[in-house]
């Protein structure tokens, strides 16, 4: 065992979780790999660096998971390449070996830590991040903010790319998407089916007053979801020759 | 269109192969170079735009150990989709036209075009199976990851295969492509049991997004070069695209159609609109830009995956061109590629099988030993 100011933290990447005081920390050969924070005499266990040998197995069992952000950040870092190839770790991470990939990650590290953040908080995948691939830096740095300033889920908010990423490059002024709902950028991005979603949603169609129904869109589908209640074989009855009138009325509209 | 090939590497297991000989005819001894190994082999993972782009001009002589020949992906999917009997002969891959919207572009991971050299292990392959089934309408296709023709002026692919079929005159040997490359083929007609089909679009559309193809012209007079000369002919209106002013562009289409053939001229119309696999959108944004169509085009999940214009679109759109074609004569025969059993009864308000001018193209056929 030595001490932590005996390595060089040249591999420091920021991890999301610190390193239990109570443990020592574990550095490949003179690079520390974990308890960055730690104090200078923390003890540190010495793992040997053998030349020419995938040491992803060792990262693996310090950290099972890392986000891409920690990822991105691990990649950049001044020793990275004197201990690490990135192929084995992005394998040892179930990334895909894709030239996006490597895009995405020598990108994330120019990005705002916060981005990095949410990034991490919403477990990205580097597909996530393509249509952002797509955009000059000036509109990045604008995509960013926005997916910033909207408290999405994660699913939201890989839509909310898609669309800014769609609308900026069909000549759309950043102005004019800027604190939009997601509904908003949606009807701007598909503006053809929102109008024919609409104009049949405006249809006035004869449903009793006991049978809910919504319009809505499904994938590349739109129509009624319809729900009723009935308590006897004759309400049922009712019910089904109203689904008949409205079934006729729509088809005489449509 | 060989002439755009930048690079002709030939595999030194195939310098013999009929096709590297004449490779060495066609092209200057420059441009040829003989390998031991497939060029790029190391790239074992997706293509990035450039690299899909480098693998167009740049072709690989060689042959291919696996099966030539293989179902249709539309009839393996018969729960969703509606499809015909098609099967698949893979003599290559890649393809030098550039369409915006080829799904190859997330299908292929070659870095490089290929040409299989061993045809005639093909044909043996077909051969056996053909003896088998003789008396079966199958139909076979050979455009599926390469357009059958483009590179025909090179490999000559057509002619053997031609002859072959005639051997078996309930078999059906279709051609797919949108080139207008005929001339090497035409003198051994009359072949009725081959098809030579064309992906027809309208002009505006072809300009737009079906770079490096050729004209909508060319293709309708070389349609008419292959009746003439005895063979059956085809033609795929697939994508159509919407766009602002479809319905007149498209209505222009059909009337060429309809009045440079007859339906008895024309042995079946399938229409298909837009689709793709999600994951081929990035490829296609990077590669074409928002100038394209396809890439304005409102795209939704359907089934099946593929992502296809909203339901009631897709009908619009089914609708008028059938409309167009049956308002000049009832007997054209037109059916639906790819899709759902709902959009066939909401275009046609019946399924394939209750069309009578269809039900041949729909009647299910044994499966044959294919892998699927
Ligand atoms: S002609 Fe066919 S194979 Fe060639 S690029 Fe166009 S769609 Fe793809």
């Amino acid at each position: 065992m030595k001490l932590k100011s005996n390595f060089s933290l040249g591999l420091d990447f920021k991890p999301l979780q610190s390193w239990p005081e109570t443990v020592p920390a574990v550095a490949l050969g003179s690079y520390l790999l974990c308890g960055f924070s730690l104090p200078e005499d923390h003890p540190v266990y010495e793992h040997p660096l053998q030349n020419s040998f995938d040491h992803s197995n060792v990262l693996k069992s310090l950290y099972p998971q890392l986000t891409l952000s920690e990822i991105a950040r691990l990649f950049q870092t001044p020793d990275f390449s004197k201990v690490f190839t990135p192929e084995p770790i992005e394998k040892a991470y179930g990334f895909h070996l894709t030239p996006e990939t490597q895009e995405v990650l020598s990108y994330l590290p120019q990005t705002p830590e916060s981005f990095q953040t949410l990034l991490s908080q919403k477990k990205w995948s580097p597909q996530d991040l393509h249509p952002l691939l797509l955009l000059p830096l000036s509109s990045r740095a604008f995509v960013i903010e926005e997916l910033l300033s909207h408290a999405d889920s994660k699913q939201e908010s890989v839509k909310r790319l898609e669309l800014l990423s769609d609308l900026l490059m069909m000549k759309h002024s950043p102005e004019s998407l800027s604190g939009m709902k997601l509904e908003i950028l949606h009807q701007k991005r598909y503006p053809l089916t929102t109008d024919r979603d609409s104009a049949q949603k405006k249809q006035d169609l004869p449903w009793l007053s006991q049978i809910k129904n919504q319009f809505k869109r499904r994938g590349d589908k739109a129509g009624y979801e319809v729900q009723f209640f009935a308590g006897t074989p004759a309400e049922l009855n009712k019910m089904a020759q109203n689904l008949t009138r409205v079934a006729e009325a729509w088809n005489s509209k449509s | 269109m060989i002439e755009r090939l930048e690079k002709i590497f030939i595999d030194e297991k195939s310098l013999d192969s009929e096709v590297a000989q004449r490779a060495f005819q066609l092209f200057p001894r420059q441009k040829i170079e003989v390998v031991k190994e497939e060029p790029w082999s190391d790239i074992k993972r997706s293509l990035t735009a450039e690299e899909f782009e480098r693998s167009k001009k740049n072709i690989f002589l060689t042959t291919f150990n696996g099966q030539f020949f293989k179902r249709c992906p539309g009839s393996t999917q018969k729960k969703v989709l509606n499809c015909c009997n098609y099967h698949i002969l893979n003599l290559g891959s890649q393809c030098p036209m550039n369409c915006s919207y080829c799904y190859l572009q997330s299908y292929l991971n070659s870095p490089i075009s290929k040409i299989y050299t061993n045809i005639d292990q093909a044909l043996s392959e077909l051969k056996e199976m053909a003896d088998a089934n003789s008396h079966l309408p199958f139909r076979v296709g050979t455009g599926e990851i390469i357009d059958s023709l483009a590179l025909d002026p090179l490999t000559l692919y057509s002619r053997k295969l031609i002859e072959f079929f005639k051997q078996y005159p309930k078999w059906t040997l279709e051609f797919k492509t949108k080139s207008n490359l005929v001339d090497q083929f035409l003198d051994l007609g009359p072949a009725t049991n081959t098809i030579v089909s064309w992906s027809l679009n309208a002009d505006y559309v072809i300009q737009k997004e079906e770079h490096l193809t050729a004209s909508l012209s060319d293709r309708l007079q070389a349609a008419q070069k292959c009746l003439s000369s005895g063979f059956s002919v085809a033609f795929h209106l697939d994508p159509l695209i919407y766009h602002e002013g479809w319905k007149e562009n498209y209505a222009d289409l059909v009337d060429r159609i309809t009045t440079q053939f007859t339906p008895s001229q024309v042995n079946v119309i399938s229409l298909g609109t837009l689709r793709f696999q999600p994951e081929q959108r990035f490829m296609m944004k990077k590669r074409f830009g928002f100038d394209s169509l396809v890439n304005q085009a409102e795209m939704f999940p359907s089934e099946g995956a593929k992502l296809r214009y909203d339901a009631s679109l897709r009908n619009e759109m089914f609708k008028f061109v059938y409309s167009r074609f049956k308002s000049h004569s009832e007997s054209w025969r037109i059916f639906l590629c790819m899709e759902t059993p709902e959009t066939w009864i909401s275009t046609f308000e019946s399924q394939p099988m209750n069309k009578p001018e269809l039900k041949e193209l729909f009647r299910p056929l044994p499966t044959i030993s294919v892998s699927e």
